[in-house]
């Protein structure tokens, strides 16, 4: 065998562009391009500004306010000085005035800790025409809508929303984006609230206690909707009607009402092409048996732990992305029935692979599997046997693997004995893992999978001098068939503010508020199928 | 067919020339005011606007003046419609500056942000075929910057 076909290379994900691309939007004029920026909220703004020096140059320029009221508590009296906290943000809105003025986007983040003074210090606040608006308090009352006349993006945390804020008349035309976050209301001053806000793209419901229902109607221009009511323990009924909706997200989470049925009325979102169901049974409104005739658009399913004694049927030919969470929780006893033509993606996320759970016809690519695999004993040399074992029901498939460990208690104290396996998982084009909660044995780790499922110490990988291995046995080891590998470095995004992990993980998030990003390596295997 | 409607033949810059009613094309304020300025000879020249992307618009513009069409139906042909490699895209969005159509440039602009959204600078990138033309010095001073006036 040529030295050639037994080397690897370990590279960068950098992809190096292809020559004579030209960058089309130089050929947009900076106004345009000025115009598109101005829509995306300050959190969008930093990855902007890196992508290139056109765009960087384009940007919109910004002035972010900071106010914690919290850091003028005084330690004696308990009570915190409200005068010295309205006279600094006196100081620092004369201060910069005319930065303040000046620029295109003004974000305001304040942190009440006296609902006695909230109206006075918003009164003093909304003079400066804020964008941008993220107002956390300690459970008291919002006085009154905030107002500002170019208001996009409005999030409340920790509020209290009763009548009083609905006294006037006033609504937001302008809001693009409401979140209300650990907000406690009653269902129908939400309602009415959320109604006040007629324009609103985007609408995020996330741990609203004492919500026992939410009915969302008028909502014209509402295209992306995330409900999370996992803390709410008398949750029953969702009802929506938003003719534009194009994504839904629901999670409901409880323990204490796993047995309770939600009933679900969104048959009105015909437009819907991005649907996330994540709650312990699946809600009455919904048909498991015929999923997708409701939503002719409907292209990406994720369907979270849900118990039906029904089959899941999808069968939508708009259907391109099929991802199935843990679904050894379904009570389904037949198979789920795929016929989507279209399909070209499906993800799996479980503790084991039933393939019957699998579409029937066989895509090409983008075939992902994630294991979370149970761990309650060290993983030792039967443990790793045990998942090869369980590795051979993908073999009719070409596949993604990616493993992830989620506890640290798990790791043996020392190498691994016995001979390993010599035949490779050719039709494993992949292998990730996530490193996440390993705090110090990432390398033992890996050498265990590896040692199982590729048949090598990753140790011989990096440092092996003889090139005759393997020469007088039938069986060619794993590295005759390997063609390079890729080792990268991935920093996960688990933003507490980005919507999307956060309605997949809403806990996890929790966890790690104040970590903004997590470092995982992945190891990619290409292998050469034809050796 | 009434027997007032006008026609106006538009010529794109690849020299194709397209022949429409003038209550369709006046939702262009470019050719509405061209046509209320009494300014149209025969052909009215589109130096910024080719063919191909003449032929969307047009089809946009033709949709969007159907009469009796629902608004399910128009909400369906818009997310068909936005759904294209983003040169064509960004060509739409050209055209729809050029033809100053306000409703067809902000649905495009709309679409471009949705795609920029969430996303990395990466993952912008690639989205859109930019070249990162920053040295790696030039990146991390950007990203001191961020960390700074974004925290």
């Amino acid at each position: 065998m040529a030295d050639d076909d037994e080397l690897f290379i370990i590279t960068q994900t950098v992809e190096d562009n292809p020559p004579n691309i030209v960058d089309p939007t130089l050929q947009l004029p900076d106004h345009i391009l000025h115009y598109i920026f101005s829509y995306l909220s300050f959190h969008d703004l930093p990855h902007v500004r890196l992508v290139s020096k056109n765009w960087y140059l384009n940007t919109p320029s910004h002035f972010n306010f900071h106010f914690n009221a919290s850091l003028f508590r005084k330690e004696d009296p308990t009570s915190y000085s409200h005068n010295d906290f309205c006279d600094s943000i006196r100081s620092s809105i004369n201060a910069s005035k005319n930065k303040l003025i000046n620029a295109d986007k003004r974000v305001l983040h304040a942190q009440f800790i006296n609902g006695e003074y909230i109206r006075d210090i918003m009164k003093l606040l909304e003079q400066n025409n804020f964008h941008e608006v993220y107002l956390k308090m300690l459970h008291d009352y919002l006085p009154y809508i905030f107002q500002s006349k170019c208001l996009t993006i409005l999030h409340l945390t920790k509020s209290v929303l009763n009548k009083r804020v609905l006294c006037d008349e006033v609504t937001i035309p302008s809001l693009q984006e409401l979140k209300l976050e650990c907000v406690t209301s009653s269902e129908d001053i939400l309602s009415k609230f959320i109604s006040k806000c007629p324009n609103i793209r985007q609408l995020s419901l996330v741990t609203c206690w004492a919500i026992s229902f939410v009915v969302l109607t008028n909502l014209a221009c509402l295209e992306n909707l995330y409900v999370n009511v996992s803390d709410s323990s008398s949750f029953t009924n969702i009802q929506v009607i938003a003719p534009r909706l194009q994504v839904f997200h629901f999670i409901l989470r409880n323990l204490e009402i796993e047995d309770i049925v939600v009933t679900m009325d969104i048959r009105a979102c015909k437009m819907l092409r991005e649907f996330h169901l994540n709650c312990s049974k699946f809600p009455n409104g919904l048909d498991p048996e015929n999923f997708c005739s409701d939503f002719p658009h409907l292209e990406t399913l994720l369907l979270g732990p849900c118990h039906t004694k029904k089959p899941i049927k999808t069968s939508g030919s708009s259907l391109r992305k099929w991802i199935l969470s843990i679904p050894q929780v379904y009570e389904c006893t037949r198979k789920c029935v795929v016929s989507s033509p279209n399909l070209s993606y499906f993800k799996y996320k479980g503790t084991t692979f039933q393939p019957y759970l699998a579409p029937s016809k066989l895509l090409e690519t983008n075939y992902n599997i994630v294991l979370i695999p149970k761990i309650n004993e060290i993983m030792k040399r039967a443990w790793f046997l045990k998942l090869r074992s369980h590795l051979e029901n993908f073999s009719n498939h070409n596949t993604t693997l990616e493993i992830r460990i989620k506890t640290s208690a798990c790791h043996p104290s020392s190498k691994p004995s016995g001979r390993a396996p010599t035949q490779p998982l050719h039709y494993i084009k992949h292998i990730m893992v996530d490193m996440n909660k390993l705090k110090y044995q990432e390398e033992h780790l890996m050498r265990y999978i590896l040692l199982i499922t590729y048949f090598g110490l990753i140790k011989k990988l990096y440092g092996r001098r003889n090139r005759n291995c393997c020469s007088g046995t039938h069986d060619k080891c794993w590295r005759h068939f390997l063609k390079y590998f890729e080792v990268k470095e991935e920093e996960e995004k688990e933003h507490p503010n980005a919507p999307s992990s956060f309605y997949a993980h809403p806990r996890k998030v929790k966890e790690d508020e104040k970590m903004d990003k997590l470092t995982k390596l992945i190891f990619i295997f290409f292998w050469k199928f034809n050796s | 067919m009434s027997s007032s409607t006008k026609f106006l033949t538009l010529k794109t810059c690849d020299d194709k020339k397209f022949v429409l009613d003038e209550a369709i094309a006046v939702r262009s304020q470019t050719i509405k005011n061209m046509v209320e300025d009494d300014c149209v000879s025969n052909v009215i020249p589109l130096p910024n606007v080719d063919s191909k992307t003449m032929t969307k618009v047009i089809e946009y513009w033709k949709k969007h003046s159907e009469e009796g069409i629902s608004k399910d139906m128009l909400m369906d042909f818009d997310k068909a419609f936005v759904k294209v490699h983003h040169s064509i895209l960004h060509a739409l969005i050209l055209a729809a500056n050029f033809l100053n159509d306000k409703e067809m440039l902000d649905m495009m602009c709309q679409e471009v942000v949705d795609r920029i959204k969430g996303k990395t600078p990466e993952e912008i990138r690639k989205e859109f075929d930019i070249k990162n033309d920053f040295t790696p010095e030039e990146e991390e001073e950007i990203r001191k910057e961020n960390a700074w006036a974004f925290e």
